[in-house]
């Protein structure tokens, strides 16, 4: 799990997590009891699917992200420096 | 003015305020260096702020009794507000109590402190809260935890504790914060405040990092009832940049809130505080409460909610499986803090693991669990399924009454380190508030009695976008109950000192 959430964690952390996690689950399982045949998900009532108006509003400027990203923003061009999402270790 | 009576306006309701300004008795300058007074004096402390922007403030006080001037005022110009560290302020570091963004600027304001802006409030600074509003106690911050003001030794409550403490020790005329599951609420009755929880949609998320967007609302802390209802209706409306705003047109709170609880149907459910192992002082202060709320003339019916214990379960399936989306973005990449490793994958992980705390983790492995492949129908479909029965009872409960009235905690605020390595029984003690969050209703705590010496309060909650209705009966217990926070600090013969 936490591999999928791409949280490096300690050996202490995994164990305490581990434990505390089994005994919260096990409490969850209660809710394998209720009986939901034919109930759907929920969905807030207030979600219509409305479409914003197509007016354009002003975005954050370069020197916005600039400000927030710092070192890892190229300002002048205008991309995010990274590292390689594939290579040599590729997962 | 004496020395003494400048600092009380730091003390004042936000309306009290506000007249005294609006009758020139005082000014806002006047009125911040009493707050900022306040907060040297008391911050160190209880450590309820995490940035305070003195300069800015000041500045903003000087246009602000400009404004006045030139006739421009709204009922919130000059007032010092103080911010949950999750709303977003252009220029003023946003940590979320998070060392993941514990230098961070952001470069724009959320929409909610935009409103504020506007209306001439004046911002103070940022309060603490549980890391990434995920708590309820605020010792789950990065920094440092915050202290109750009535007693140091417990927690003020959380996720928004901080904004809490200072609306009691005088750190702001009101402050935000922000309600997922309780944050709101549990705190305000902690610290023997106001605080309401919004209809679902009724004020935009807009600059509220995200934690679980179907659950999410900013809310106001305040001395009063009347206050609170000033400061919504300051905050709501549509926000095209919120989807999830609704379009539903934004009364006057305060219209009708003095018309009492006559007439007025209360609803209570039978023996939910004896299944729910209420402390008997809590059950108390709410039998007192129901008393009052008889004596007012309410009428009072007894409705089922058959739902509401497995509102914990399904909220903590649904709550980490949206944060867990939600914390995704924090990845180091393009703001924040940022711990490099060998490759992109590592610099996830070590950022990730070094950046975020434990309870952060814990929700997000929560979350990724019940969303992976094998496990959503078990876990979230599941609990989303619940989650429509427990909106569903809610709805019929409410068709039988117009406010229900509930407890907000099973206990006074508890002691600092007293639940911190029991994660399952932090999150048991939500069992009144979370269903409320999952039904998306508007619901108020407010304080209705004492503990042990400690404020307790109640819970009132209303059909969806009828805030109105529930502040009208929050006023009537109010002055029914005589438990605000002035009553509380006039029986202690003044401040906290």
């Amino acid at each position: 799990m936490a591999e999928l959430a791409r949280l490096h964690l300690t050996d202490p952390e995994l164990e305490r997590f581990g434990h505390e996690l089994s005994q919260i689950l096990t409490h969850f399982a209660t809710l394998s009891g209720v009986d939901t045949e034919g109930v759907p998900p929920f969905a807030h009532a207030s979600l219509e699917a409305e479409l914003a108006d197509d007016q354009p509003w002003p975005g954050l400027t370069r020197e916005d992200i600039a400000g927030m990203a710092g070192s890892r923003f190229a300002a002048d061009g205008g991309l995010f420096v990274l590292q390689g999402v594939f290579g040599d270790t590729d997962r | 003015m004496t020395r003494r009576a400048a600092e009380s306006l730091a003390d004042l309701p936000l309306e009290a305020a506000a007249m005294s300004l609006d009758r020139g008795e005082t000014t806002a300058v006047e009125l911040v260096e009493a707050v900022l007074t306040r907060i040297d004096r008391h911050d160190p402390r209880y450590r309820a702020f995490l940035t305070v922007d003195r300069g800015g403030a000041r500045a903003q006080a000087r246009e602000a009794d400009e404004r006045r001037v030139a006739g421009r005022s709204t009922p919130l110009t000059g007032l010092p507000v103080a911010l949950k560290d999750n709303l977003l302020t252009r220029g003023l570091r946003t940590t979320c109590a998070s060392r993941m963004l514990d230098s961070f600027v952001p470069a724009y304001d959320a929409t909610v402190v935009s409103a504020l802006r506007e209306a001439g409030a004046v911002i103070v600074g940022k309060t603490n809260l549980d890391e990434f509003a995920m708590g309820g106690s605020t010792e789950g911050s990065a920094f440092f935890p915050t202290r109750n003001p009535w007693d140091p030794g417990r927690v003020p409550g959380g996720s928004s504790g901080g904004s809490a403490a200072a609306v009691v020790f005088g750190g702001c005329s009101f402050a935000l914060g922000s309600d997922t599951g309780g944050s709101v609420r549990q705190p305000a009755s902690f610290c023997g405040v106001v605080g309401m929880k919004p209809t679902y949609g009724r004020v935009s998320r807009w600059g509220l990092v995200a934690m679980a967007s179907s659950l999410d609302q900013v809310g106001p802390l305040t001395r009063t009832v009347r206050d609170n209802a000033v400061v919504l209706g300051a905050l709501s409306g549509h926000d095209p940049r919120d989807s999830t705003s609704a379009r539903e047109g934004v009364p006057d709170f305060l219209e009708g809130i003095e018309d009492g609880l006559e007439g007025m149907t209360v609803g209570v459910v039978p023996g939910l505080l004896e299944a729910q192992g209420v402390a008997p002082g809590v059950a108390e202060v709410f039998a007192a409460a129901q008393g009052a709320c008889r004596r007012s003339g309410a009428r009072i019916s007894e409705v089922e909610l058959p739902h509401l214990e497995q509102g914990v379960a399904v909220y903590y399936v649904i709550c980490p499986s949206e944060v867990s989306s939600n914390m995704a973005r924090f990845d180091g990449l393009r703001y924040g803090t940022q711990v490099p490793g060998p490759d992109l994958w590592e610099t996830y992980r070590r950022t990730r693991g070094a950046g975020f705390g434990p309870e952060v983790k814990r929700r997000i492995l929560l979350g990724s669990f019940g969303l992976s492949a094998g496990y959503y129908d078990a876990y979230y479909k599941k609990a989303s399924q619940v989650r429509t029965l427990i909106a569903a009872g809610f709805r019929r409960a409410l068709s039988r009454c117009d406010v229900l009235l509930l407890p907000v905690t099973p206990t006074p605020a508890f002691r600092q380190g007293e639940l911190a390595d029991d994660p399952l029984r932090l999150y048991l003690a939500d069992v009144f508030t979370v269903g409320v969050s999952l039904a998306g209703l508007p619901a108020v705590s407010l304080p209705a009695g004492s503990v042990d010496g400690l404020p307790q309060g109640v819970q009132l909650v209303g059909r969806r976008f009828a805030e109105a209705t529930v502040y009208r009966a929050a006023r009537a217990l109010e002055k029914a109950t005589a438990a605000s926070l002035a009553d509380r600090l006039r029986e202690r013969q003044g401040d906290l000192g």
